[in-house]
């Protein structure tokens, strides 16, 4: 105990430490005597424990550099006194303040620090015991330089406390950094070197933010130095392939072979993800980084577009705390032939043999052999994902361990039979997250196993392709499933034509919580059933009804006006949907609103009400937030003023294809939804255009205050005038995008010049118009990419 | 006709003006919330001493204009794209009107009150102010000297030689 602060003042509650005279602070530190600490950035009266004197002066407990495990919590003021400590990074059980005093508790001064009398405040600082410590020695943890501003003074940049300073610099580029704000001053040295500003690098976008300002070679040159000062801070690293392979090998691996005292590269390294879109990868390079790091928890290897065929390392074994492994194929839409990420068989094999942590591991084209070593030899794992694995079929789970941790599992699109779910839920009865997508051999057997042993489930993806659509899962299936999970939350169940009415009808008798229900693409679905789901399940939150053509405006009268926490809606190419009425709601809510007692959505306690007694007591409009109507053809303008008086909370609506609606609609609707962010109002269907015209938009200015995005794809009737008096009224320019699709060459099109235009004149530094054609620019010192539309 | 009462709380400034503020503008101030709140039974002003009255003056200004602003997402995810967005021009022009030294104390007082949507503007323009200067030029802007020694400083032209294009 170094620092003792005695002061035996303080007599009237509302003493702050800011009123204390000097001499009633007794700074003790030997320490600061010899005169060998060298704080020698800090103004002289920084260094002193406690100056509490100067009115304009400044109160220093946060500026010594306390190392935080010295500091001794005790303050039992709490309860009574309004005490703020919020100001200094430390945090409370980290407060040095010992504090026993005021009973009273009328004190309510603030700072940085709480309302204690100073008698009390003791600062513990046991680093100070060497009496040599500088401010540059100690570990950046210990460093609390915080709020060295003078009261009510002024402030200059380099009072700032560290955190405000480092909050400034994250918004500097990583070039900033190190190319300027390093060789400012020594402080600024420091601190753009310090590690919360070099977590994350992502050497794709680090090369292009270079060639900015710099030719090629040099990229690859400060790249290389930047890597050299700061590898030992980076945690989260990504790569990406398309770059020039010699740049990793140089970049990444040089010095460490160069400086053999530096023998880890990457010791901190946590996360590491590598996005592959190059067809014929060496693994190597990646090989070698992931032996440095020795704490690596997480490796991801991303496919992206291109397939993908990489050669295997040969070994991963050294990777001893690897516990999240996944190996995610992410093709393109347009690829229907998958990628492989080909690590072998082999390699894996061996991998689970050796380290036995790994709690979640997500590959592609894995062998049954290579499931097995990994069920037997891996009894942490908890999520496991395995899709398009041809080998994984008849018999593969026969007779595995049982697997308690086992939470979330996907085996999509794989072989498996109905036998093969059933070994696997009879040993996960722990698991809440099941997704069979794309299986096309599971029955309705399968399932009603998954009803009988799966009684925590969750979640439940069963959804298929809309070209593999099929019958296989029916409402038996459903049946079992709702009958035995009672806990079931989500449920996917996409172009499944098997389920109908009776499906919904059982969900919704048994799984009163349900969640979500997507049900897009089956067509048994009608207004019966889910009138039912919404008089029963109305804890909904997120329902997809795409292409369930047999459901009219009843459904969504029921859902959005009795699922009052709905959140998202989407009812996609329902073509009998018209005539939206919620008046029938309000009025019944009137009545009930009589007994209203807590208007205040209480969703912890949720489960416990009784969602068949509950009553309209939560407010008079639904809470929706997100509802689509696409290609709804038959919804009118009054329907959409309906919507608009009913669901205040709107943030995106997406309307196209819906063409009979008219400005003046559109008009109420943004006037009474206020919150609206994303608009969709373009064109489509049969008709190709909508009814839209320049009026919309003007709507748009005066009302959209929020909007950010806005999508208006074939809107003959709307022209560049239309677009540039929007920019121009809109307050909000800077963050609106606005989509431009045009595919009639007889339209007035918003060409490149207009784009230039519109960013000079109105100074969008952000507005983005998307736009068909393949082309991006530079406009002075503002990027604008004009985003390629495939048509 | 019902005039709506706005609960109001007090604090007062380094020049030991009482200011009152609506709680409705100060649930801006973070952890602030709570012991505002608590405040409310109070006759007595909070005391700031860091703070003095014109920077809360620009406070009470800027969150009455942003009061309605939606709350910022949750998730990192979205919290680090959402960093990367511009300020807004009025934002831009309220923080950057009254000079160099009052954006300062404004930090420094965002930072005591805990107001993030203002610290977080306020840092980005400083950031702005920083980008795309050399270090000679950032010095000068910002009053800071030159601390480097000779020899630092040496190493620090030789490694920009190559770096200049």
């Amino acid at each position: 105990m170094h620092l003792g602060l005695v002061d035996m003042s303080s007599e009237e509650d509302t003493s702050s430490i800011h009123n204390l005279l000097e001499e009633h602070l007794v700074p003790v530190d030997p320490s600061f005597e010899e005169g060998t600490s060298t704080i020698h950035n800090l103004p002289e009266k920084h260094v002193v424990p406690v100056d509490t004197s100067s009115k304009g002066g400044t109160s220093i407990i946060n500026n010594s550099p306390v190392s935080e495990e010295h500091l001794v919590p005790v303050d039992t003021s709490f309860e009574q006194d309004i005490s703020i400590i919020n100001n200094s990074p430390v945090s409370e059980e980290h407060l040095v303040l010992v504090d026993t005093s005021s009973e009273e508790g009328t004190c309510t001064s603030i700072i940085n620090n709480s309302p204690v009398s100073e008698e009390h405040l003791v600062p513990v600082d046991t680093s100070f015991e060497q009496g040599t410590s500088s401010i540059h020695n100690l570990p950046e943890e210990h460093l609390f330089l915080v709020d060295t501003t003078s009261e009510g003074g002024t402030s200059i940049i380099l009072d700032f406390p560290e955190e405000v300073l480092l909050k400034i610099f994250s918004y500097l580029s990583h070039y900033e950094l190190f190319v300027k704000v390093k060789n400012v001053c020594s402080m600024w040295k420091n601190y753009s070197l310090s590690s919360p500003l070099w977590k994350h690098i992502d050497l794709q976008k680090e090369l292009a933010d270079f060639k900015i300002f710099l030719n090629e070679s040099k990229s690859t040159l400060l790249l290389e130095n930047i890597m050299e000062a700061i590898s030992y801070h980076v945690v989260n690293l990504v790569l990406v392939t398309d770059l020039d392979w010699e740049v990793y090998n140089t970049t990444l691996l040089r010095h460490e072979y160069n400086d053999k005292t530096n023998t880890l590269a990457f010791p901190k390294l946590y996360k590491l993800e590598m996005n592959m879109s190059t067809q014929y990868l060496n693994f190597t390079v990646y090989e070698e980084i992931a032996e440095q790091a020795k704490n690596l928890n997480m490796l991801k290897v991303i496919c992206k577009g291109m397939p993908a065929y990489i050669t295997s390392p040969t070994d991963l074994c050294h990777l001893k705390s690897l516990e999240k492994f996944d190996l995610t194929v992410d093709i393109d839409e347009d690829h229907h032939d998958h990628g492989i990420i080909q690590i072998s068989n082999d390699t894996l094999q061996k991998l689970f043999k050796n380290v036995s942590n790994i709690t979640h591991f997500k590959s592609t084209y894995l062998n049954s052999d290579t499931v097995r070593t990994l069920l037997y030899n891996c009894p942490r794992l908890e999520a496991l994902a395995l899709s398009d694995c041809p080998d994984i079929g008849q018999d593969s789970f026969d007779s595995i361990p049982l697997l308690s941790n086992m939470k979330s599992l996907s085996i999509n699109g794989t072989y498996i039979k109905d036998n093969d779910l059933k070994a696997i839920v009879q040993n996960t009865p722990n698991l809440e997250h099941l997704s069979v997508q794309r299986s096309v051999y599971i029955t309705d057997v399968g399932f009603s196993f998954v009803g009988v042993f799966c009684e925590k489930l969750k979640c439940l993806i069963i959804e298929k392709d809309a070209y593999s659509k099929g019958r296989n899962i029916t409402n038996i299936g459903i049946d079992y499933i709702a009958g035995g999970c009672p806990e079931l939350r989500v449920i996917v169940a996409k172009y499944c034509e098997g389920i109908d009415d009776n499906g919904v009808h059982s969900l919704a008798k048994n799984c009163s919580n349900l969640l979500s229900l997507k049900l897009s693409g089956c067509p048994g679905v009608t207004d019966t059933g889910i009138e039912d789901l919404s008089n029963r399940c109305r804890f909904l939150e997120h329902v997809n009804f795409n292409k369930c053509v047999k459901i009219t405006h009843k459904s969504i009268n029921c859902l959005i006006g009795k699922c009052l926490w709905l959140k998202t809606a989407k009812f996609n190419s329902c073509n009998f949907i018209h005539n939206l009425d919620f008046r029938a709601f309000t009025r019944e809510q009137d009545v009930n609103n009589m007994n209203e007692q807590n208007p205040e959505r209480d969703l912890n306690n949720r489960t416990a009400l009784n969602a068949h007694n509950m009553t309209y007591n939560i407010s008079q409009h639904s809470h929706i937030r997100k509802l689509s109507l696409q290609f709804c053809p038959n919804i009118d303008g009054d329907s959409i003023k309906q919507i608009a008086d009913y669901c205040p909370d709107l943030r995106e609506v997406y309307l196209t294809g819906t063409h009979i609606i008219t400005d003046e609609a559109i008009h109420y609707l943004l006037k009474k939804c206020l919150s609206i962010n994303v608009l969709d109002i373009s064109g489509g269907s049969r008709v190709g255009t909508s009814k839209f015209t320049n009026k919309v938009l003007s709507s748009v200015g005066t009302h959209g205050k929020n909007i950010e995005k806005l999508i208006m794809c074939k809107n003959y009737n709307i022209t560049k005038s239309g677009v540039l008096e929007l920019l121009h009224a809109s307050q909000r320019a800077l963050t609106l995008t606005i989509t431009v699709k045009v595919i009639s060459k007889t339209v007035e099109i918003l060409s490149l010049k207009d784009c230039q235009q519109i960013l000079i004149e109105y100074g969008c530094t952000k507005a983005t118009l998307q736009y068909t054609g393949e082309r991006s620019m530079y406009i002075g010192s503002i990027p604008v990419t004009i985003k390629t539309v495939l048509l | 006709m019902y005039k709506k009462i706005v609960p109001q709380i007090k604090l007062e400034t380094y020049e030991k003006e009482v200011f009152e503020i609506d709680l409705d503008i100060a649930k801006k101030f973070g952890k602030l919330v709570p012991v505002l709140q608590e405040l409310l039974n109070d006759d007595k002003p909070l005391t700031i001493k860091t703070i003095n009255s014109g920077t809360l003056k620009k406070i009470i200004t800027w969150c009455t204009y942003h009061k309605d602003d939606p709350l910022p997402p949750e998730d990192d995810d979205n919290r680090m794209k959402h960093s990367t967005e511009e300020v807004s021009s009025w934002d831009d022009k309220f923080l950057q009107e009254d000079g160099q030294a009052a954006l300062f104390d404004l930090i420094s007082a965002a930072h005591t009150l805990d107001i993030d949507g203002l610290l977080d503007v306020a840092c980005k323009v400083v950031a702005t102010m920083i980008k795309g200067k050399a270090p000679e030029e950032i010095r000068k802007v910002f009053n800071i000297k030159n601390d480097f020694t000779q020899q630092e400083e040496d190493q620090v032209r030789k490694e920009n030689d190559w770096c200049e294009d």
